[in-house]
């Protein structure tokens, strides 16, 4: 490959601005990696700490969910059963849904992410551990306001898919649907905020020599996994915002009286509903693809297979979203085109499972706990992908859809594809979280009792479903061919739950009586297993270099000797600052020395601001709405007012290589960071766009009688993007300049770019009655999520602006108008689509 | 290596581009607007789909190509396994992307 | 076959798509039976591969990758894709000669109206079809989505508010088959269910030439009182008897309520008795249920109002 240099100022070592300010000079390398003790401890940002409190947080939400699921088995077990009423019942299987999707099954997967990555890759935390502590907070907020509904009885009822209408308020009074879409949507932030997280942290800040191609196999599953989040999740945050604006401003975007379509909500919900299965779905089969070889003994099979099989199943997973929807009435030729879609997903996920068939074959397999929950993955998971073949094949689809088929085979793929490689993840990495290993005999126990009770509960449902059980009805009449297999599932439930909760015994047994774990306890050949499990604040005294996929296995010099030993880089810590190792995305050479956060409060003062705003929202107190959102723009503002460490070069210890720190190059950490933001943030606008060309399409005497937007205004707003595209890419160029103080100039360029888009946007959408149709107000939204954006271009630019004014900025540390130059392109691109859309759909054009 | 990474992401790109406008097409032939009709429809499905399926098969020549040069490593031998099997993958999903239209004479059957 | 008098509550696998009595059900259950048996083979060849794969007696190969991940997929899903492409257009062809019955899901009952651009004759939560002749259901909705399932006349569809979805049946046997909202519709969506009758053609001919009129006279004094009590009470603002009072739209139509075999959307047997417990208090026997409740009527008139609901056959 060509490689381009990067871009830095040469400045002389003892510049004042080296950041060794910020450094604890009192401190030692391990005492700067300790989490802070006491209170001080939320405000720790290590990877290890919010990694584990992910970990517990989702694994508490799924015993909720888990006890949920154990009331709709007991309230089944008898037909016309009273053990629940119809109205508790349906917000018990509404939460058992949202609670296992939102709440478990994405922050367990973030969890094993946030906690492993570092490890695997070779670095010392994430590349951004504010952002992975704001993201926790907002999910452990955003799901304690959807749980606080039980308290307030308002529990969301209407099903974990919120469908339109049932959900607005003509059908909904209560404030359970609003719980639902705030809480959840709050929480969601922590999916986006990880999703940018892993692409960063795995693409930027791996070990010394890892190039794309010897990253661990998880390290793939958990990039494809990350960019399917950063596009799967925004139509469901654009349909949740829309749907909770109907009901909170009455605006009318589902309105079927003004020309909304209850199938948009399901288009958008089910374009993230399905990719989501995956993006639960994926992790877990990385996961397995990394234990296989430790128990094998053996490198995994067709690793090229694999890459391209995940890859690939990322991008065939987004063109399945309307087979749920084969029984809306679509057209015949949309259904079999989804149909087909669907089926085509068989081949990379035969891929897989045959390089992990051919993996196995390798040698004979040590039968350890993982290893069974591996089997049973398979077992289970193959039986879900052959159900979910045939749910593909539309006419069948028409019989099972909404019966206890898919219940049965929702169930196979999720807790096959997912609850079974996570056990075994969990008994696997246990000693990385403990120091301990948990108990082979209870393992084998649980093993059994979750695998017979899981099988026994969800086998016969496909024949329950077939005999024409629909599903999420409370009560069932006698007689009708579905009672005892509903016994019997109910009492496979009770078997499963056994499982689990001997595992929860296990897991407070073990950290007491648990053998201590060994260096690298089951012969793995990832770099995780480098140091002794037992958990320190560190990760790495030295960041060894890489040159093989298992280089526990291949590279003798990392285990002939204690770990802390272990030659690397980065061993001095001249500036007692936390820092890891910056590489090029592809060939994992050094780059750059990536200096990152000590614990600090901005995340949780963040994240509670926005928590209290949101809530507030729920109870109409828009006083503390204002309260919440002024806290939570102060603590982002202190977040990111920090000085900058970039523009010197350090010893990287690394054979005398020195290195820039955190270099001003698109290839730089923060700056991939911000290309994945503004993925999703055109994601979203994308989803927005949809909307309005959907109900362009099939509501076309609605578009026609809303009166265009002002052709002349969005004219010049076409004309006023093209000017801040003009400065973004001024702001892009200074950004590598030696100047300071006259990129001020450019800074305020973006901020009246800014506001002179927004404000043309403005006023070309004034001849448009937001509240008149369907199509008006998605014209209306349009115009606010890019003002919003351009509110931040504007509040970014002046941020800039004053720390270049106040001298906090050296030659050299623009790397924050490299960073805005792209996000405002996008926002240029975004606001120019809008003109051009409004110019479009009034005819000027 | 750069382009053997991009060799990875392109084709299945191109698929997500291929279903995104068979998608476009269909939805604007069947729904309400009727903006295209059959005839139309079908001329402009196949085309999409043989310019499509074209540069993907040369691509997967290209890598085909290049895996037989004796002076890779195995980092980049492994990016172009990866890159040829996407490929393929890629390749069959998009022909099957086309079937509805090839097959169904109108949008309700 | 069941009783075409009498409720299918209680009556096993009078719901269930694998007994099919209509050419949809009967194609997909086809189609069933294949997928199953046919991935029911390759789960057991699977398997006894893991097995071997696992116990040692066989090498990893590459052609393992092709064969399993690409060849096998490929082809199943092709042939799936070929017979589930030939039925689909089977069951979802509409005859245009068909007999239109338009059905409108409310929360939490079915609306019918037989020919609704001729006879234009209302019912509600059962629906006489004759064997042998292509129906088509037009489905729609007053409020939320529901979904008309008959599993053992064919698949699926959904009602959506603002749209119009048809439904091409076509019934092989006479009998009576039970039909359920299948889309999660609020409250009481589990006692949203309903029934099917399919009469021979000439019976069905009869049966519409007996019902299209006006509701049956009150023969008794006690019948006499009830249709009295019926307009008193103000039961016409909802509900029509034709020749006693048709202006109510909001309820179901009254004029054979008591020759339908069941109650309350296909939850309770349709009798006097049941008929009482649910003009006393219909949320207490659907929650959720729009009717309001009339336990403040007499004991006497709300029996009389029962018996002669109970004789509109």
């Amino acid at each position: 490959m060509t490689d381009r240099t990067a871009y830095v100022v040469d400045l002389p070592e003892d510049q004042s601005y080296s950041g060794s300010a910020k450094g604890e000079p009192d401190k030692g390398f391990e005492r700067i990696w300790d989490a802070p003790p006491g209170i001080r401890y939320l405000s720790s940002v290590s990877h290890r700490v919010v990694g584990k409190r992910f970990l517990v947080t989702g694994f508490i939400f799924f015993l909720i969910a888990g006890f949920l699921a154990l009331l709709v088995r007991t309230q089944l077990i008898v037909p016309d059963n009273t053990f629940l009423d119809s109205e508790t019942y349906n917000q018990v299987f509404t939460m058992h849904g949202t609670i296992m999707m939102f709440l478990f099954a994405i922050p367990m997967l973030e969890g094993f992410a946030v906690h492993l990555i570092p490890l695997m890759v070779g670095a010392r935390d994430l590349v951004f551990p504010r952002l992975g502590a704001f993201g926790y907070y907002c999910y452990l907020f955003g799901g304690i306001i959807v749980l606080s509904s039980f308290i307030f009885d308002a529990a969301p009822a209407g099903g974990w898919f919120m469908y339109v209408p049932l959900s607005t308020s003509a059908y909904t009074q209560d404030l359970s649907a609003d719980f639902w879409l705030i809480g959840i949507t709050f929480a969601e932030i922590a999916s986006v905020t990880a999703a940018v997280e892993i692409i960063a942290a795995i693409l930027c800040t791996r070990a010394p020599g890892m190039s794309l191609t010897k990253m661990p196999i998880f390290m793939w599953y958990l990039l494809v996994t990350a960019f399917m989040i950063a596009v799967g999740f925004p139509p469901l945050i654009i349909g949740s915002i829309l749907l909770e604006a109907e009901r909170l401003l009455g605006l009318p975007f589902f309105d079927i009286a003004l020309g909304g379509d209850p199938l948009l909500w399901q288009h958008l919900f089910w374009l993230f509903g399905h990719p989501e299965v995956y993006i639960i779905f994926l992790p877990a089969a990385g996961m397995v693809a990394t234990m296989l070889p430790t128990f094998v003994g053996k490198p995994l099979f067709g690793y090229g297979f694999a890459v391209a099989a995940v890859v690939t199943m990322g991008f065939l997973s987004f063109g399945l979203w309307a087979h749920h929807m084969f029984a809306t009435g679509l057209p015949v030729m949309s259904l079999t085109l989804f149909s087909a879609a669907s089926t085509m997903v068989a081949i990379p996920t035969g891929v897989q499972i045959f390089c992990f068939l051919a993996t196995l074959a390798q040698g004979r397999p040590r039968m350890d706990v993982p290893m069974l929950f591996i089997l049973g993955f398979l077992f289970i998971f193959v039986i879900g992908g052959f159900t979910g073949v045939m749910i593909a094949a539309v006419p069948f689809n028409l019989q099972a859809h909404d019966s206890y088929f898919i219940v049965a085979h929702l169930h196979y793929v999720l807790i096959g594809g997912f609850i079974f490689p996570m056990f075994g993840a969990l008994y696997y990495w246990m000693p990385q979280f403990t120091g301990r290993m948990m108990s082979e005999t209870i393992g084998r126990w649980v093993f059994w009792l979750m695998f017979i009770g899981f099988n026994i509960a969800f086998f016969m449902m496909h024949l329950t479903g077939l005999r024409g059980m629909p599903r999420r009805i409370a009560s069932y009449p006698e007689g009708l061919g579905w009672d005892r297999l509903n016994m019997l599932s109910s009492i496979g439930s009770y078997i499963l739950a056994a499982g689990v909760m001997l595992f929860v015994f296990d897991f407070f047994w073990h950290q007491r009586h648990g053998l201590r774990a060994r260096r690298n306890p089951w012969g793995a050949g990832t770099l995780e297993w480098l140091y002794t499990p037992i958990p320190p604040g560190f990760n790495f005294h030295a960041i060894p270099e890489v040159r093989s996929r298992e280089p526990l296995w291949d590279q003798p010099e990392l285990l002939d000797r204690p770990a802390p030993q272990v030659e690397g880089a980065l061993r001095p810590c001249t500036d007692h600052r936390r820092e890891t190792m910056g590489n090029d995305p592809i060939t994992g050479a050094p780059m750059q020395i990536v200096r990152l956060p000590h614990p600090t409060w901005t995340p949780l003062i963040s994240a509670f601001g926005l928590a209290l705003g949101f809530a507030a929202t729920l109870a109409s107190a828009y006083w503390l709405v204002a309260v919440g959102f002024a806290i939570a723009l102060i603590g982002i503002t202190a977040w990111i007012w920090e000085p900058s460490d970039s523009g010197v070069r350090r010893d990287s210890g690394l054979r005398g290589l020195r290195l820039p720190v955190n270099v001003v190059d698109p290839r730089s950490h923060l700056h991939i960071a911000v290309v994945g933001t503004m993925l999703i943030s055109f994601a979203l606008f994308a989803s927005l766009l949809f909307a309005g060309l959907y109900l362009w399409n099939t509501q076309p005497h609605w578009a026609e009688t809303t009166p265009a937007a002002d052709p002349l205004m969005a004219g010049l707003a076409a004309l006023a993007a093209l000017s801040l595209l003009l400065f973004s890419w001024a702001s892009r160029r200074a950004a590598f300049g030696a100047k300071v103080t006259p990129v001020i100039a450019v800074d305020l360029g973006l901020a009246v770019g800014a506001i002179g888009l927004g404000a043309l946007l403005f006023l070309s959408i004034q001849p448009v009655d937001p509240y008149a149709s369907a199509y008006a107000a998605v014209g209306w939204a349009l115009f606010a999520f890019v003002a919003g954006y351009l509110a931040v271009v504007l509040y970014w630019s002046l941020i800039n602006a004053l720390r270049k004014a106040v001298g906090a900025v050296k030659p050299g540390q623009m790397l924050p108008n490299l960073l805005i130059a792209t996000f405002a392109k996008v926002v240029a691109i975004m606001g120019g689509m809008t003109a051009a859309a409004y110019l479009l759909a009034g005819g000027a054009i | 290596m750069r382009g053997l990474t991009k060799g990875i992401a392109k084709p299945v790109l191109l698929w997500a581009l291929h279903f995104t406008l068979i998608y476009a097409l269909i939805s604007a032939a069947c729904a309400p607007r009727a903006l295209l009709g059959q005839n139309h429809l079908l001329i402009t499905a196949v085309v999409l789909t043989l310019v499509m399926a074209i540069a993907q098969i040369f691509w997967m020549w290209g890598a085909a190509h290049t895996g037989r040069r004796s002076d890779l490593n195995r980092d980049e031998a492994a990016l172009l396994r990866a890159g040829w099997w996407t490929g393929l993958i890629s390749l069959i999903a998009t022909l099957a992307n086309l079937t509805p239209v090839l097959i169904l004479p109108g949008c309700h059957g | 076959m069941s009783d075409p008098a009498k409720s299918t509550l209680g009556e096993y696998g009078v719901q269930s798509a694998l007994s099919p009595e209509g050419v949809g059900a009967s194609a997909i259950n086809g189609l069933t039976i294949g997928m199953t048996v046919a991935f029911g083979v390759l789960f057991v060849l699977l398997l006894i591969f893991i097995w071997a794969v696992v116990s040692g007696k066989l090498a990893p190969r590459h052609w393992w990758i092709w064969t399993g991940g690409i060849a096998l997929p490929l082809v199943s899903v092709l042939i799936l894709m070929g017979f589930s492409t030939v039925i689909l257009q089977r069951i979802t062809s509409e005859d245009p000669e068909a007999l239109v019955i338009e059905v409108t899901g409310k929360q939490f009952w079915w609306d019918v109206v037989y020919d609704p651009e001729g006879w234009a004759m209302r019912g509600a939560n059962e629906i006489v079809i004759p064997k042998d002749r292509p129906v088509t259901f037009r489905l729609k909705s007053s409020d939320v989505i529901h979904s008309f399932w008959v599993p053992k006349l064919t698949g699926k569809m959904d009602m959506i508010p603002g749209r119009v979805n048809s439904l091409p049946v076509m019934a092989t046997e006479t009998g009576r088959f039970r039909g359920q909202c299948a889309e999660f519709c609020g409250l009481s969506h589990p006692k949203m269910a309903f029934e099917v009758v399919v009469l021979e053609p000439e019976e069905f001919d009869a049966w519409i030439e007996r019902s299209s009129g006006e509701a049956r006279d009150a023969v008794t004094t006690e019948l006499t009182r009830g249709r009295e009590v019926f307009v008193e009470a103000g039961c016409p603002a909802c509900h029509t008897i034709r020749g006693v009072a048709e202006t109510g739209t909001l309820g179901p139509d009254l004029t054979r309520v008591g020759g339908r075999g069941s109650l309350a959307a296909g939850m309770y047997r349709m009798n006097q008795g049941t008929l009482a417990g649910w003009i006393a208090d219909p949320t207490a026997m659907k929650p959720g249920a729009k009717m309001p409740s009339y336990n403040h009527l007499p004991g006497p008139d709300l029996r009389a109002l029962s018996a002669y609901l109970a004789s509109l056959k």
